[in-house]
Formats: C-alpha cells, structure tokens, sequence
C-alpha cells in the first residue's frame, strides 16, 4: 500500500510574463511529480527562481497547479471548494510561509493559537501552544506582540503556528532563513521530531545543516526536479 | 482568540485608524441626515406658512407696497407695521367678485415684559375672520375675549399667565404650535384688544399713530374671492379701482418664499449630496486602501486555513462596528447641531425652517445608519474578497 500523504503528479504552473520587448508564457513549475510519505522529512533545495516555493504553495493549496494534479491526504485539491480546501489546509497541514507572516494585532501565544481555534473549541490549546514556544525558545514571549520581537524570534513562532494543530503534512519555507545556527539546529531537530512523530515534512531551504536531517533531498532547477538522493 | 473576537481586537490594537474610520462615516452620516433634516426643515416651513394662508388676496397700504419686509409682516410676522383708513374694508368688500373680508391689524412692540425681543402682535376680528382663526383653533377653541391673547411658541409664559404690552396686562390663553417662522414669536389677539394696546402705546407716547383713533384703522383686509371669480382680475379689479391701495394674491406673495425655499433646498440639496457622495467615496477608498494595505494580514489568514467567507466576515463585522459606531456618531451630532442651530440656519437662510416630526427624524436617522451601514462593509467585503483571489504565495513573498 502507498504510504504517500502528498502526491504530485505531472504538475505545470504557467505564468503569463510581461518583459520590455514581449510577452510570453513561462512555466514556473515544469512537469513535476513527486511525492510525501508519512514519517519523512524531505529538502527541497535549488536555486532562487527555480520553482521551489511555488511547487510548495501548490501542495499547500494556496496556488492552482495550471496541468497536473495535487493530493493532500487523499483529496484531490482541484476538486475542492475554497471552504474545502482551507479547512484541509487548516486541519492538515501546517506551513511556515517565506518571509515575516506574524499578525501583529495578536500576542505571540494568539498567534500561535488561532489556526486551531478557527475550527476547534478552546480546549486546552493555550497549553499546546505554551509547549511549543517552549519547544523553540520563546515561551518568556508569549504575551509579547510581534512588533517586539526580532526576526528570528517571528520565524519560530510562525513554526510554532505551523505545529500547532498537529498536522499530517509540514510545509516549511526557509525557515531557517533568519536564524543562527543554534536555532536553526533546534529549528530542523523540531521539524525532524514532527516527521518522527508521523507527519510528513518539506522544507524548502538553502541552509546546508538540513541536509543531515532530511531523509530525502529534491534538487530543483528551472521548474523541474532533476535530482533526487 | 478566534476568528470572532478578531475585528474587535483588531480594531482596538489600531486605535487610530479605527478613529479616522469612525469619523469618516460619522461625517458621512451626519450629511444624509442633516442634509436630509435642513431640506426637510425648509419645506416644512413653506407647507406651514401655506397652511395659514386662508385668504385669496391680502391687501394692504399702497404705501406699504414699498416696504422691505412686507412679505415677512405679512406672512410670517416679523415685526412691524402699517396702516389705513378702516373704510377701505367695506369698499373692498364692494368690489365685484369678492365674497368675504376681514381686516387684521398689526402693532410692534418694542420690548414687551415678557420678551427680551420685538413681539409682533396681531390683531383679528373674530366677527369676520376666516384666515388666522382657523390655524389658532387647532390649540385654541373658544373665542378670545378683551385682553387675551394666543402666543406663538417662543412667546415666555404658560397658558393662564399675565403678560405686559404697553401698560396693557393681557393673558396668555393658549400657545400655538411651532410653525418655524417669525410667527413663533408673535402673539394673537382680537382686534379691541390690540386697539387697547395702541392706545396704550399712545398714552406712553411711543406710536406711530399720534393721536389718530385706533378704531378707525386697519393694516390688512384679507380677501376670499367668491366661487366663479377669477382671483387675479379681482385683484386686477381692486387695483385699478382704489388708488390708496395695493391687491396681491396670496399665493403670488408666498410664492416668492417657496421660490426661495425651492431654490435653498437645491442648493443645500445639492450641497449636502455632493458633499454625501464625496464622504461615501472617501469612505469606500479608505476601507478599500485599508484592505490592500492589510493584503499581508489576509494573506496569512488563508494560510493558516480561512476561507474566503470568514476573511470576508473578519473584515465585514470590523467595518460594521466601524460603521455602526460612525453611524451613531454622525446621527447624534447631526441632531444636536439642527436642534442647536435650527434658529440660526432659519436667520441665515431667511426663510421658514420646521423641524420634522420624531418619527419623521428617525426615519432619516435610519436612513443615515443604513447607508453608513452598508458603504463601509460594502467596500470592504469586495476589496477582501478581491484580495483573497489574489496568489497568496506572491502577496507572501513582498517584503
């Protein structure tokens, strides 16, 4: 039996781009297939433009894939309404998007605790969330706002976020991106005990240290994966 | 903290945008109602002053005919006065075409004990009166006997109270309604009453009679035409017919206010819908630029799994507290100023102002709070829903 909880098969992202002198169509994912098995966490390194945020919005529904198909946990997410499909984001998968995604009118530990009060009742995830911040080391934050936090200190909690309503799937993009190497360290050792624990985990990540983490590494280039090891 | 509870902290955490908002739509509901309440007020005042116009002709002094005020002495009561020989009653009265007349007679008091202003006093025949008695009956009934006196409603004193007019104490038996004219603050009196006043006048050496008998003059003879006749010819009639005097139809005297009134509502009208749609459009480019400048915040909201329809009901409940505290805001000192400055807008325009009715007020009041209800929420919902559209992973990736 597939043990796969993410499929992509054959998955093309067109764009429509505009440059001086023309106008043309380019793909930004090329005819990528791939998949995620639970318990697993896999890289997904390549250079900047290469696809790899956009392979990694597509899985998490937040992009259309323009040919192709993506499954989420056994659900097609083209076949799905936007109620659909955000509650399997919400309920299933959990990602720590590129750049600074903190909501500032809310405490680090509200943060941390909406995604699982959109669709739960409030039974006892102020403690989850607590635990988690602890996890990454800045539980003496949580009732700080975003606004007094630095960078590195946003990125954990929008991991602790990520993690908060247990999901089967992680998708994490750089998130190690603005951290030193202790937390980055802590950061991957998290993500590896989430995979550890069931979930599946990519990360898409230029950081070197994830490699001894990862039980997979995907290489992209141009909208394709041409290497995996 | 869930979505529920978000608008309101999300309003609470951004208190100063939250103010610039409620002001918007304060200032948006303030023009739908107070423009709607001026307006209103203005035509009021017109239907007021026609409802009191039972005669078809007034006429007056030729003398008058040249005084400035003419129209507001006659119409509206603004103090002050004129006179003639009370024989040109029954000469009216002669003239083809005429059914019925009725003379009434003015005097300006100068400050009388009661008031701290000029009091226009009117004088009818309750014999012949067909014009003012019919208006005073809705608040008084019965016939005005020697001294007593209806005032209007800015008049000081309650029904049953003594009030001085040149050394002359007369009662006030009832107050009339608000009518939002001068004739607010004028009082009403049989025409032996307000010769007693000028007589009283007299002996005080202040009129302008001298020693002439006050029962033998008039200021006004009010006309009814009889059926069959046509008003203008028998104002033509009267004319051409008696040189001391001056024939004019009602109508064509007030027509001149309603033409004033007319032309002030378009303005204001005009005005306040200009100004009405320049604060919806402020409004809705505000919550529109509110929404692109929160494009992140939505961004990661749908990240973190909200539909389309929950975004739109954050941003939709936030706008309605917005608005419904704008909307309340708007109404409250739209009222308190027309309340406050009611009189000043009638001094300023010239022109008779009448505040509606409550229930007539808590229609526009309505009115303002559903269109400040419904611009706001409306802006948003279509700039959240537009936005959620957009590739969430590109809003992302702007720093």
């Amino acid at each position: 039996m597939d043990a796969s909880i993410v499929r992509v098969e054959d998955v093309t992202k067109r764009y429509f781009r505009k440059s001086r002198d023309s106008a043309q169509n380019f793909d930004a994912v090329s005819k990528v297939s791939m998949s995620l098995r639970k318990g697993e966490l896999v890289e997904l390194v390549g250079r900047s433009g290469s696809g790899k945020s956009t392979l990694l919005n597509m899985i998490a529904g937040l992009v259309m894939p323009t040919e192709g198909s993506v499954s989420v946990c056994g659900e097609r997410l083209q076949l799905l309404d936007d109620a659909g499909l955000s509650r399997l984001r919400n309920e299933r998968i959990g990602i720590v998007p590129q750049g600074q995604t903190a909501l500032f009118n809310l405490t680090v530990v509200d943060n941390v605790k909406l995604p699982y009060l959109m669709y739960r009742p409030d039974d006892g995830i102020e403690g989850r969330a607590l635990e988690l911040l602890g996890m990454l080391g800045i539980d003496d934050l949580a009732e700080c706002y975003p606004a007094e936090l630095s960078g590195g200190e946003l990125r954990r909690m929008s991991i602790a976020r990520a993690l908060a309503c247990n999901p089967d799937v992680i998708l994490a993009d750089e998130p190690t991106g603005d951290l030193d190497d202790e937390n980055t360290r802590a950061v991957l050792g998290i993500l590896k005990d989430a995979a550890a624990s069931g979930a599946a985990v990519l990360v898409v990540t230029h950081e070197q240290a994830a490699a001894e983490y990862a039980d997979r590494i995907l290489r992209m280039d141009a909208g394709r994966i041409v290497e995996e090891g | 903290m869930d979505l529920r509870k978000l608008p309101a902290n999300n309003l609470k955490r951004n208190a100063g945008r939250t103010v610039l908002l409620v002001v918007l739509v304060a200032l948006l509901s303030f023009m739908v109602f107070g423009g709607s309440v001026v307006v209103t007020s203005l035509q009021n005042g017109l239907s007021s002053l026609e409802a009191r116009l039972g005669a078809d002709i007034i006429v007056v002094p030729r003398t008058a005919k040249s005084t400035t005020d003419l129209e507001s002495i006659v119409l509206e009561g603004t103090p002050g006065y004129f006179y003639m020989d009370d024989a040109i009653v029954d000469k009216v009265a002669a003239r083809n075409g005429v059914e019925r007349v009725s003379p009434q007679y003015y005097l300006a008091t100068v400050k009388a004990g009661c008031c701290s202003m000029p009091v226009q006093v009117v004088g009818i025949d309750p014999e012949t009166d067909f014009s003012i008695e019919p208006w005073i009956a809705r608040s008084y009934s019965r016939d005005l006997g020697i001294h007593d006196i209806v005032a209007g409603c800015n008049i000081t004193g309650a029904p049953g109270s003594k009030i001085l007019f040149y050394g002359v104490e007369c009662t006030i038996v009832s107050k009339l309604d608000e009518t939002g004219t001068s004739l607010d603050n004028a009082v009403f009196c049989s025409s032996d009453t307000l010769k007693d006043l000028i007589r009283g006048s007299q002996k005080q050496g202040i009129s302008v009679l001298a020693d002439n008998d006050p029962d033998s003059i008039v200021s006004t003879v009010q006309v009814k035409v009889a059926d069959g006749h046509n008003v203008s010819d028998v104002v033509d009639d009267i004319n051409l017919h008696m040189r001391d005097v001056w024939a004019v139809q009602s109508r064509a005297m007030t027509s001149g206010v309603a033409d004033s009134i007319a032309g002030a509502s378009t303005v204001i009208g005009v005005l306040f819908a200009s100004l009405w749609v320049l604060a919806a459009v402020v409004l809705v480019v505000a919550f529109t630029m509110m929404g692109k400048q929160r494009r992140r915040e939505f961004a990661v909201l749908r990240v973190l799994g909200a539909s389309r329809r929950a975004l739109s009901g954050v941003v939709v409940k936030e706008s309605l507290i917005v608005s419904a505290m704008g909307a309340l805001l708007g109404v409250i000192v739209a009222a308190g100023a027309v309340h406050a400055f009611g009189g000043t807008i009638e001094s300023a325009l010239g022109l008779p102002f009448l505040i509606p009715e409550v229930g007539q007020l808590a229609v526009f009041a309505l009115l303002a709070f559903v269109v400040a209800m419904i611009a706001g929420p409306a802006a948003s919902a279509t700039s959240a829903m537009r936005l959620s559209r957009v590739d969430i992973g590109q809003i992302l990736r702007e720093e």
